[in-house]
């Protein structure tokens, strides 16, 4: 009866969120865009690249410690898949807490009545959503994985969720190439 | 398209021609457009009779087709059998596609760029003079810097005919446009910036006889959009000059009570007093 | 865990009871107090005043959202299970599927349908108040205030109308149908992208008792930064209808991509399965841009940032170019759908192949590609510099190759048919005639000598009521007038839909053409009153407005009657040879008592050719 051919749940799963990934990535685009159109290449004084390079640090290390435990997953090692979520997310957390920091005394220097601090809030301001959102995800895997049910039939989720996390660090590149380097 | 089409072919043909000349007919024999009393005006009027009559032959192809065909082929309840099997014709669609890309080449030169540098020349001529114009929230302020006459919500903007003048415009608070329908030209007025627009008025011409001699703003702006023009009056040198002085002097009478809910027929802005100030509360 | 599409053997919900939407009602309401309640806290702690409507507006809004989602069901159809516990279905039968979270392509295509033509049907309400008020010169019925309140929200309203009631009702029901699925790709995505709606239709109600918003559809800044909350409402609306956008769009273009029938190859795909595979990547790619510009605004408006503030070295300008980035590629996504309804119509009231079907999809993908590129053709005024105006002039004037391909298509088709003259196949040829007339007066405006005169007129007005009704909402006509006896297993009347018809194309070119005249004379657009010269064309287009008004009482007249005793319509009362008349009307729970597979063209009307397709290993006679 559900014997109609289409493509299997992983791969129809995967392009889906492939599109959605290039959704986002246009969003992201248009807000890069906007830095270039608002403010040229000027940028203040103020800004705290070495936290920008800390940031861009955390993040790398969390996208590999998600690799760890992706690897975990894929031989049947819950316990190690579940290390790998926990440490991720600390370092997400660790992320977001220095951004919050950093926008503290940002708001001194460039609030967001200047034309960088509003560019500066609204574009990092929707990195850390997306990474919030990243953060929800992992935190379903990781129950998911205490309760055993991420077998073989549920790999999809662990690839998606790595996906997704691993999109967003990618993105923190080009927010961070932007708004810190150029 | 077959050989037992070809009465069908010719009758289309003969159609079109008809629809066509009827169009150009119509086109060329009326005037839809307002009063026109700039220089800078006849590109735009160009332009748009030129469009007119390239569009009559086009629409009038597929009225054709589309009224011969359903005049021709009805069918009276359900076909008892299928049409002719016509895919496609290699032909008349290839010759549609490359019409078409001509169709489109031709517009974008011309009247596309060459009114536009046409009018961009016009733009970049040396003014005679200069007027300052500010869109505020609902009506204009007129400034003549090299006057130094400067009139805060007037009743009329007069402007001498034959002279090139350049508008100055810009905000204070949200984006106006600058339109008058008899000069043609529209220009945004936008806060933070200043746009120009270079007109030559050709013709004498006021409000009180015509309408096409107003500057309205044609960009939304709040409750008060719609009423916010102000009459516009095109005058000879000397009269202009009489009227400057004049309204450099002072308050010219009339002056007194000319908000927007006086201006004419009742709309009735005046007793909308909460309506008016909605926009100033940010 | 419940995984498969079909959910079979899982437990079901939702059969008795309040309908789950009442429950969502309620979730999203205390979400809502939780968000609103945090954000006073947050403000406190931060030293502000514990109440500011806006902040507290946006943040219990994305809490609303969330507990409206979950009460509406996805909290046992899908959120246990990111929890690791089990999922059940939503499958309650009769009238109850229609209130909750049910996952079925037919289900939400009839919820898309309906809830669209109700707002439809308000909008155009609305339409009718603003032509009263511009019956005569002066205050007529609720002067410029009220004018500008209604005008922005009738013009909102049609907007997302016109961009979702085509996809949102046929691109579901029909074209998994077409393309031989079972469903869409993901079905409880599906139903996600449905119940965004009515939480838009609640911002938008909301937005009224906070003086709604007078910037039109477009909320240029700087007046929707300046201007009162009602503003707010308007941007967080038209954001979550992007949202739901974007999650159709990745379920569309998935569905059309991988989900296709053995041997339908893209050769044998049927027009208006294109039409909607690229109206959702445009869907996919663009809405994204709306969303920044009315972020943008919300930012500017809540914590006074610097965007469009040229006091504080903002650029309004930035905002229109952000906007139409997205608008202008929308207005194909309001348009493309319909033209595949047009072309999918022909063929089969024709009895003759689609002429051109290469042609035809080339022009539907060149009209999407280009319409990337023309966005700038709504700033011809704003002085953004002569050779930016001369290739936006270029783009746009490109764009009527790929249309004339449409209508290449289109005068081919009914070339020497059989043209049988049913109610849609009228809709359909009302189309080409509407169409022509808004493709044409639009080159006007492509073109900067003329444009600089008729932008921002009734010209305008005109001219886009000729591509968005003419064509879109036509459109939308067309194919409910072909399709509701897919839908609904029951003809609608004939003589009734003939009567709408007429009616309707009689008034809305009534209505419209001599709004072109308007435009050229004078009449500058979104405005209360007039010039005292305009007032006897004015009172004749809304004489012609209120009898285009009245045909839609033909049409629930005819659709309500119907649905419940208009004559049985059988699998294939048109004599179609697409996949969806090739199943019971309705469609069984999974489309097809049996396989399909496409053997053949889907128009070979008159050839030799093999048949579109065939059901293999029909069971017959139920469902």
């Amino acid at each position: 009866m559900t014997a109609h051919a289409h493509p299997g749940y992983r791969e129809l799963h995967r392009y889906g969120l492939w599109l959605f990934i290039a959704s986002e990535a246009f969003l992201f685009a248009v807000l890069l865009a906007v830095r270039f159109f608002f403010t040229g290449l000027d940028r203040p004084e103020a800004l705290n690249v070495p936290l920008g390079v800390v940031l861009t640090i955390i993040l790398l290390a969390s996208s590999y410690t998600l690799h760890r435990g992706e690897k975990a997953a894929e031989v049947g090692d819950q316990a190690g898949l579940r290390l790998g979520l926990l440490l991720t997310m600390g370092l997400g957390v660790v992320f977001l807490v220095i951004v919050g920091f950093e926008w503290a005394a940002g708001f001194v220097e460039f609030p967001a009545s200047t034309p960088y601090g509003a560019v500066f809030y609204l574009i990092t301001g929707a990195h850390a959503l997306h990474l919030l959102s990243g953060l929800l995800v992992l935190a379903s895997l990781y129950i998911q994985a205490g309760r055993g049910v991420l077998d073989e039939g549920n790999r999809w989720k662990v690839e998606a969720g790595a996906l997704y996390w691993h999109f967003v660090d990618v993105i923190w590149l080009s927010v961070f190439t932007t708004l810190y380097l150029l | 398209m077959g050989g037992d089409g070809r009465r069908d072919l010719v009758a289309t043909g003969v159609l079109w021609v008809i629809l066509t000349a009827l169009g150009e007919w119509a086109v060329l024999g009326t005037n839809m457009l307002p009063t026109l009393a700039s220089r800078q005006g006849e590109e735009v009027d160009g332009a748009f009779r030129l469009l007119m009559i390239y569009s009559v032959p086009v629409m009038a192809f597929v009225l054709a087709v589309l009224f011969y065909s359903v005049i021709r082929w009805r069918v009276e309840g359900r076909p008892e059998e299928d049409g002719p099997p016509l895919a496609d014709h290699r032909g008349f669609s290839r010759t549609w596609f490359f019409v078409s890309v001509g169709l489109a080449a031709l517009l974008f030169i011309h009247p596309g760029v060459t009114g536009l540098l046409a009018l961009e020349r016009e733009m970049k001529e040396e003014p005679d003079l200069v007027v300052e114009l500010t869109g505020v929230q609902w009506h204009w302020d007129v400034n003549f810097p090299e006057h130094g006459v400067t009139l805060e919500n007037p009743p009329e903007l007069v402007l001498p005919v034959g002279s090139t003048i350049r508008f100055d415009l810009t905000s204070t608070d949200v984006i106006h446009a600058f339109w008058v329908p008899a000069f043609r030209l529209k220009q945004d007025a936008i806060p933070g910036q200043t746009n120009s627009v270079t007109i030559t008025p050709l013709e004498t011409g006021s409000y009180e006889e015509d309408d096409a001699f107003r500057l309205q703003c044609a960009e939304l702006c709040g409750t008060g959009h719609a009423r916010m023009f102000l009459p516009v009056r095109v005058v000879d040198q000397a009269e202009f000059e009489e009227w400057l002085a004049g309204a450099g002097m002072g308050p010219m009478e009339g002056m007194e009570g000319m908000d927007m809910g006086d201006r004419g027929d009742g709309m009735g802005m005046g007793d909308e007093g909460d309506g008016m100030k909605m926009g100033d509360e940010g | 865990m419940a995984t498969t599409i079909s959910g079979t053997g899982t437990p079901t919900i939702g059969s008795r009871g309040l309908p789950f939407a009442f429950r969502g009602l309620l979730w999203g309401a205390i979400g809502f107090l939780a968000g609103a309640l945090l954000t006073a806290g947050v403000r406190v702690l931060l030293g502000y005043p514990a109440f500011a409507l806006e902040p507290v507006v946006v943040i219990g809004y994305v809490f609303g959202l969330s507990g409206w989602f979950l009460g509406v069901g996805v909290w046992e159809t899908w959120a246990r299970g990111w929890l690791g516990r089990e999922t059940v279905a939503y499958k309650p039968d009769g009238w109850r599927r229609y209130f909750g979270f049910h996952q079925d392509h037919k289900v939400i295509g009839i919820q898309y349908g309906v809830t669209f033509i109700a707002l439809f049907l308000i909008a155009g309400l609305l339409a009718m108040f603003m032509r009263a008020e511009l019956m005569e010169t002066g205050r007529t019925i609720f002067g410029p205030a009220g004018y500008n309140r209604v005008m922005s929200l009738h013009g909102l309203m049609m907007v997302l109308v016109a961009v979702t009631a085509v996809p949102g009702a046929f691109g579901n029901y029909v074209m998994p149908l077409q393309i031989g699925a079972e469903d869409m790709a993901f079905p409880r995505l599906n139903a996600l992208s449905y119940w965004f709606w009515p939480p838009v239709a609640i911002l938008l109600l909301a937005s009224q008792f906070v003086g709604g918003w007078d910037t039109g559809w477009t909320g240029y800044v700087p007046l929707a930064v300046v201007n009162r909350p009602g503003q707010l409402f308007y941007a967080l609306a038209f954001i979550t209808a992007g949202l739901s956008s974007v999650v159709a769009a990745v379920n569309f273009v998935t569905t059309v991509v991988k989900m296709r029938a053995p041997g339908m190859t893209w050769r044998r795909v049927p027009i208006f399965t294109w039409a909607i595979l690229f109206t959702g990547i445009l869907s996919l790619l663009f809405t994204q841009a709306v969303a920044v510009a009315l972020a943008m605004t919300i930012f500017d408006r809540i914590v006074g940032g610097a965007f469009f503030d040229p006091v504080l070295g903002g650029l309004p300008v930035l905002y229109q170019h952000i906007f139409w980035f997205y608008s202008h590629p929308a207005v194909y996504v309001m348009v493309l759908p319909s033209l595949g309804v047009l072309l999918e119509i022909l063929p089969v009231f024709s009895r003759k192949p689609l002429f051109g079907y290469k042609w035809a999809v080339g022009g539907i993908i060149g009209i999407s590609a280009l319409s990337a590129v023309v966005w700038a053709h709504h700033m011809f005024t704003t002085d953004i510099g002569v050779t930016t105006k001369i290739g936006f002039m270029l783009t746009t004037e490109a764009i009527s190759v790929p249309t004339g391909l449409v209508f290449l298509s289109a005068v081919g088709t009914i070339w020497r048919g059989k043209l049988w003259l049913k109610t849609p196949m009228l809709f359909a040829l009302a189309i080409v005639f509407n169409f022509l007339i808004g493709g044409v007066t639009g080159v006007f405006l492509s073109d900067v000598p003329a444009d600089v005169q008729l932008q921002d007129t009734f010209w305008v007005v005109a001219h886009f009521h000729y591509t968005i009704v003419g064509a879109g909402i036509f459109g939308l006509f067309a194919g409910i007038y072909y399709w509701f006896p897919k839908m609904t297993g029951r003809m609608l009347d004939e003589r009734l839909g003939k009567i709408h018809f007429w009616m309707m194309f009689l008034g809305f070119n009534l209505t419209f053409l001599p709004m072109f005249w308007l435009g050229l004379n004078g009449m500058n657009r979104r405005i209360a009153d007039y010039q005292p010269s305009l007032e006897g064309v004015n009172t004749f287009v809304s004489l012609a407005g209120f009898f285009l008004g009245a045909s839609f009482l033909f049409f629930i007249w005819n659709a309500v009657v119907s649905w419940r005793r208009g004559a049985p319509a059988g699998d294939n009362p048109w004599g179609a040879r697409t996949l969806e008349w090739l199943t019971t009307s309705p469609p069984p729970e999974l489309n097809f008592d049996g396989e399909p597979e496409v053997t053949g063209d889907p128009y070979g009307y008159g050839t030799d050719g093999p048949a579109h397709a065939i059901v293999r290993g029909e069971t017959g006679g139920e469902g």
